[in-house]
């Protein structure tokens, strides 16, 4: 079987499985955790610009709200499946426990090709799913988010929507609106700022000084160019090779992140950056760099360059970068791997921000969210780190075991298992 | 009755200024007392008989009886008619004579221009009034016109005598630049321009409003045919002429020094003086010369590009100008011996015509800010697309291509760098959704004139802004805040640039240009008696029509793709299909391999595979042959695609653009650039392939593995071997040939090989 084909249901089940064999998880517990506890389908008939009627199909999982309500985004794609879903809102119910806020974890998504629909029709879809969704949704009971092809404009249709059929005001069902409409402060660099403060962490933890050591950052979108800001003025990271989907380029004397974002920004492209050398994508992660921030696409260290892979901290902000036959070596090898689902957990922690800021309608700083963020992820990091070091296991196996003991726990508490 | 003996008075002095005119007045005047119903004609001449009837006396004679008759016509007309409409039946008397004047100068076998232009001259001093002559009348006096001063191709008169009237052609004699010594059209490209604007905008039948309110065209002039050849003549370059027939290596060879021989060439005193008066009228607004040969736009043959436009920042003193203005003259000029033109014209039997060039000069559209000046839009706008990604796009609604800026940025292929493309049936739907997307499928650059060095600048939009403050950007730029992409709401905000993108939708929704685009090329394509093509600029409200021309469209054929493709012989499939066709028995592969050309080290050396692909491509004319290679093919960018001419791809049935995505190239937006028209026009088929896009296939080892037969057939290009891959197809595939299929109505292709087919397909 390849690294890739599986169904990602069943390899999130078998995370699990993993996890709960090391843990020792009872059986009714396991089984549990194993299932979404509730799948919602609905029948989504719309109005389209020309006067016919379409029927989309969405549905709504939350996974697993034992440590609090259901959160996790919700996405619009023409080949989205139910097995899809089910696996992501597994991740966010592992995400919102490793990074111990009080949250569930859930998904949700329409079939649709949002390419191919007017922005009254998106509207008009955005409504009719939080009609037949309605009910289930709350701040106490499920909270969706943005995500594949949805927008923070959709999120301010649903929420509308939502008040409508309420009568009341209710920001915090939903997440990722436009700051206007009570959206957080801080979400832009959430991502990228969790995972330099995870990074900071790790460093402490093994006694690294990172101080004018260097960095790597493979993909170049949003959180790649936050990290490339926030390594340099946060941690002292020297960013010496950059790559996006043309190519890379690579100036062991550093390169200014600003000037290069710039670059970026007008042509399209990292590569062409004055004074600096092409470098392959593949060449850019075997670099030996103090930091390697994958930052766009799945599986791209796998068995066959991860003996290559010479960074110390390999700090995930993609989703997938490292496949799991590529995890062992790296452990074997001493790379430090910050899993995704700690390093990049800092985006749902700024929307359960956003959350908690409308239902208390009171809106903190800039310099306040991003002290609070780094509380969670200095602690979750720690957490994760110390199971690491107890169980002997790597730490992606490290953060399955943290965030599956906190969800098993709160069933167990509840009388659930 | 004294107040009817003076109007009696006034009426006979204003009608004998005009004594060529009378028997027409008063045949007028008579039709008019009639239908008014007060008297008839028999009534008049007894009343003109009883006056003249003495008692006892001789009858009146014939003379006599007339001469009474026209005075109680006059009388009648003097004390019963309101003056303004006295003075519509002068004006039309006036008319009639003087368009028969006309009409008979127009006819007459030995045609000299002055005198038209005198007898067209005076046609036009007379009011236009109320009543016009028939246009059925008229039609011949139009015909011999548009004729005579703006073009003879037959396609383009049977449309244009419907709509340009005689006073147009008024119109635009007085902004003809000639010479005494030579008689000259204005060409292709300024009738076209005129033309579209007659039919939007009617001079005289009931036009639609809106179209009235906002349509215009650059305030113009027409350097006619004329001084073309008067120039060639003076300076004794009529070889040039023969250029054409010569081999195509001579003539790539011959114009690059034709530039030297033209810079010492010159324009007679006479010129000069025309020229200087014409830069004092238009003082130092900037200008673009635009070619506009006999030949461009005509029905069928667009010459999309082939021909020089040079803009001229025109600025300081009235010397300094001139000089500027006649090396602009000269370059549109010379860019008729040009390989480009002189090749497209051979393809399409153009090459025994007597092509000559016109010039149109315009003022810029647009306006100035800090050193820049530019219009806040322009773009390319086509009455049908066939270039639609989602069943939801009606094709026959047309679509547009948008830039800030000047438009030379919509119809050029510009690297890595994408105007928006709107499609007036949903003018909000694009095939990009997240943010990040919108952001990247987005113009960055806009080309702009720089009035302080003269030159014609691509800079980043940012940059640009940073440096004035332009009241537009509402419309232009969305911003992202902290995720969320949006438009701005309100004019007054101040942006912060770095956060934003150009996206239109604040032009899209909130002004009519999508509105007037979609109903003006609907209603040109109806006068046409086809599908047009519009290049246009929108400032201030206005939407100024550039250019307009037929417009070649892919046959929208069905396309039957097979129901299964042996996999063994499948050579690719593609999803992204931006014109359907089906090409069979294809022989010969030009594979130019992506990744060894990026990793070419300069430049130089990619021009040597621009050199080589041309090479290849003159010596498999007549054979069947496609062509693929990285990204876009014609990029103003080497580094995205070979640099190829339209006449270094010109023998290929199949143009295929490969884009892994390690090189990021979409090849896609490239609908509507000159480089595309030209392989609609001569039916190349254009294939795009995105290997690493789900469910799309590329069998790259067929053609780097195959035997190259490049060292073979041109041992001087032998070294380059690992970059250009020649393959013979029947020799590696057990005598099989490629057949291609792109279906558009389904967005689905495929390549594969299989049997020779009968016919070619």
């Amino acid at each position: 079987m390849s690294e890739k084909a599986l169904n990602p249901f069943a390899i999130a089940q078998q995370q699990l499985d993993d996890a709960a064999r090391r843990l020792g998880l009872d059986p009714a517990t396991h089984e549990l955790l194993r299932w979404p506890m509730k799948e919602y389908k609905v029948l989504l008939p719309v109005r389209m610009d020309d006067g016919t009627t379409r029927v989309f199909h969405g549905f709504r999982i939350p996974y697993n709200t034992a440590r609090g309500p259901a959160k996790g985004g919700l996405r619009w794609h023409p080949d989205e499946t139910i097995d899809t879903v089910r696996a992501l809102a597994a991740w966010m119910t592992w995400k919102t426990a490793v990074v111990d806020i009080p949250l569930g974890g859930g998904k949700g998504g329409i079939v649709c090709n949002p390419k191919e629909l007017s922005e009254a029709e998106k509207e008009r879809l955005a409504r009719a799913y939080m009609r037949a969704l309605g009910s289930t949704f709350s701040v106490t009971r499920d909270v969706p988010a943005p995500d594949v092809y949805t927008t923070p404009q959709i999120m301010a249709w649903m929420m509308d929507e939502y008040e409508t059929l309420r009568g009341e005001h209710h920001p915090g069902v939903i997440t990722g609106k436009p700051l206007a409409l009570g959206g957080s402060q801080g979400r832009g660099d959430a991502t990228a700022r969790g995972g330099i403060y995870v990074t900071r962490e790790a460093a402490k933890a093994h006694g690294i000084d990172l101080e004018r050591k260097t960095m790597a950052i493979q993909g170049f979108g949003n959180a790649g160019q936050f990290a490339a800001l926030l390594g340099n003025a946060l941690l002292g990271l020297k960013l010496v090779a950059v790559s996006d989907s043309r190519g890379g380029v690579y100036d062991p004397g550093g390169i200014d992140p600003k000037a290069i974002i710039d670059h970026k920004l007008k042509t399209d492209a990292v590569k062409g950056f004055p004074h600096t050398k092409p470098i392959s994508n593949q060449e850019l992660l075997e670099l030996d760099v103090m930091v390697l921030f994958p930052s766009a696409l799945e599986s791209v260290i796998t068995r066959d360059n991860a003996a290559n892979i010479k960074c110390k901290i390999l700090c995930e902000l993609a989703n997938g970068p490292t496949t799991p036959a590529a995890d062992e070596i790296l452990y074997n090898n001493k790379v430090v791997v910050l899993p995704d689902f700690l390093a990049n957990a800092g985006g749902v922690t700024v929307s359960y921000f956003e959350q908690v800021q409308n239902t208390y309608n009171y809106y903190w700083e800039l310099w306040e969210v991003q002290k609070r963020l780094d509380e969670k992820m200095t602690a979750a990091f720690k957490a994760v780190h110390d199971m690491h070091k107890r169980e002997g296991i790597n730490m992606r196996q490290a953060a399955y075991l943290v965030a599956v003991a906190r969800v098993a726990e709160a069933c167990r508490l509840r009388g659930w298992t | 009755m004294r107040e009817d003996l003076l109007r009696t008075y006034r009426l006979f002095q204003r009608m004998m200024a005009y004594p060529d005119s009378l028997a027409t007045m008063r045949r007028l005047f008579l039709q008019a007392i009639v239908e008014q119903g007060n008297t008839d004609r028999e009534t008049l001449i007894k009343k003109a008989k009883a006056f003249l009837t003495v008692p006892g006396g001789d009858p009146p004679d014939e003379k006599q009886l007339i001469e009474i008759f026209n005075m109680f016509i006059d009388i009648t007309v003097a004390t019963t008619f309101p003056g303004k409409e006295i003075d519509n039946y002068i004006n039309f008397a006036r008319k009639q004579t003087q368009f028969f004047r006309l009409v008979s100068q127009v006819n007459k076998e030995e045609l000299t221009y002055g005198a038209i232009k005198r007898e067209l001259k005076a046609f036009c001093a007379i009011p236009e009034g109320e009543i016009l002559i028939s246009p059925n009348e008229a039609e011949g006096a139009r015909v011999g016109l548009i004729n005579q001063f703006i073009s003879n191709q037959l396609p383009f008169i049977g449309i244009a005598k419907h709509h340009i009237t005689v006073r147009d052609v008024g119109d635009i004699s007085d902004r003809i630049i000639r010479t005494r010594r030579r008689p000259g059209r204005i060409g292709g490209k300024a009738a076209g321009m005129v033309l579209a604007h007659r039919i939007l905008v009617p001079r005289f039948s009931k036009g639609d409003p809106e179209l009235e309110r906002h349509i215009r065209i650059p305030e113009s002039w027409y350097v006619n045919t004329g001084v073309f050849s008067d120039f060639i003549d003076r300076n004794e370059l009529f070889h040039f002429h023969s250029q054409k027939y010569k081999s195509r290596e001579m003539i790539e060879e011959e114009y690059k020094k034709i530039a030297d021989l033209f810079v010492n060439a010159s324009f007679s005193k006479e010129m000069l003086d025309k020229f200087r008066y014409l830069l004092e009228i238009t003082g130092e607004a900037p200008l673009v010369l635009r070619s506009s040969s006999l030949l461009e736009d005509n029905f069928g043959y667009a010459f999309s590009g082939k021909y020089d436009s040079v803009f001229l920042g025109n600025q300081g003193e009235m010397e300094t100008r001139l000089e500027a203005f006649i090396w602009g003259l000269k370059r549109v000029h010379m860019s008729t011996f040009g390989p480009a033109p002189i090749l497209y014209r051979k393809k399409n039997n153009l090459l025994d015509f007597n092509e000559q060039m016109s010039v149109l000069v315009q003022k810029v559209v647009g306006r100035r800010f800090g050193p820049y000046f530019f219009p806040f839009a322009a773009g390319v706008g086509f009455s049908f697309s066939a270039y639609s990604w989602t069943p939801r796009i009606n094709k026959e609604d047309g679509v547009m291509r948008l830039v800030m800026g000047l438009g030379t940025r919509a119809v050029d292929r510009i690297g890595a760098d994408y105007p928006r493309m709107i499609h007036l049936s949903a003018p909000m739907l694009r095939p990009e959704v997240t943010p990040d997307k919108i952001k990247k499928y987005s113009q960055k650059f806009m080309d702009v004139l720089n009035l302080e060095t003269g030159a014609l600048e691509s800079r980043h939009y940012r940059d640009i802004m940073t440096e004035i403050d332009h009241p537009d950007l509402f419309y232009a730029l969305s911003e992202d805040t902290e995720g969320h992409l949006a438009p701005p709401m309100f004019k007054s905000t101040q942006f912060a640039l770095n956060r934003t993108c150009i996206t239109f939708d604040n032009l899209i929704r909130k002004t009519p240009l999508p509105r007037l685009l979609k109903k003006s090329l609907a209603i040109l394509a109806k006068a046409y008696g086809g599908p047009v093509d519009v290049e246009f600029a929108w400032d201030g409200d206005h939407l100024y029509i550039v250019q307009c021309r037929t417009l070649s469209v892919a046959k929208d054929v069905a396309i039957v793709m097979p129901e299964e493709i042996d996999k063994d012989r499948l050579f690719f499939k593609n999803k992204r299909i931006i014109s359907g066709g089906a090409v069979h028995n294809i022989e010969y592969i030009v594979y130019v391999d992506p990744r060894a050309y990026a990793g070419l080290p300069t430049v130089e050396k990619k021009i040597e595979i621009s050199r080589a692909v041309s090479r290849i491509n003159q010596d498999l004319a007549g054979k069947r042959y496609a062509l693929f290679g990285p990204g876009r093919w014609g990029s103003n960018d080497i580094n995205l695609g070979v640099r190829a001419g339209y006449e270094d791809i010109n023998n290929a049935l199949v143009l295929g653009e490969v884009a892994f995505v390690e090189n990021g190239s979409t090849p896609e937006v490239s609908y509507g650039t000159h480089f595309f028209n030209d392989l609609v026009e001569s039916g190349i088929v254009h294939v795009a392939i995105f290997p690493d896009d789900p469910g799309s296939f590329f069998r790259e080892e067929f053609l780097l593995d195959s035997p190259n037969q490049l060292a073979g057939s041109h041992p001087d290009l032998s070294h380059l071997e690992p970059v250009i891959h020649l393959i013979h197809v029947p020799s590696c595939c057990n005598r099989m040939s490629l057949s291609v299929f792109q279906d558009s109505r389904n967005q689905t292709g495929a390549g594969f090989f299989e049997e020779r087919a009968t016919g070619d397909g």
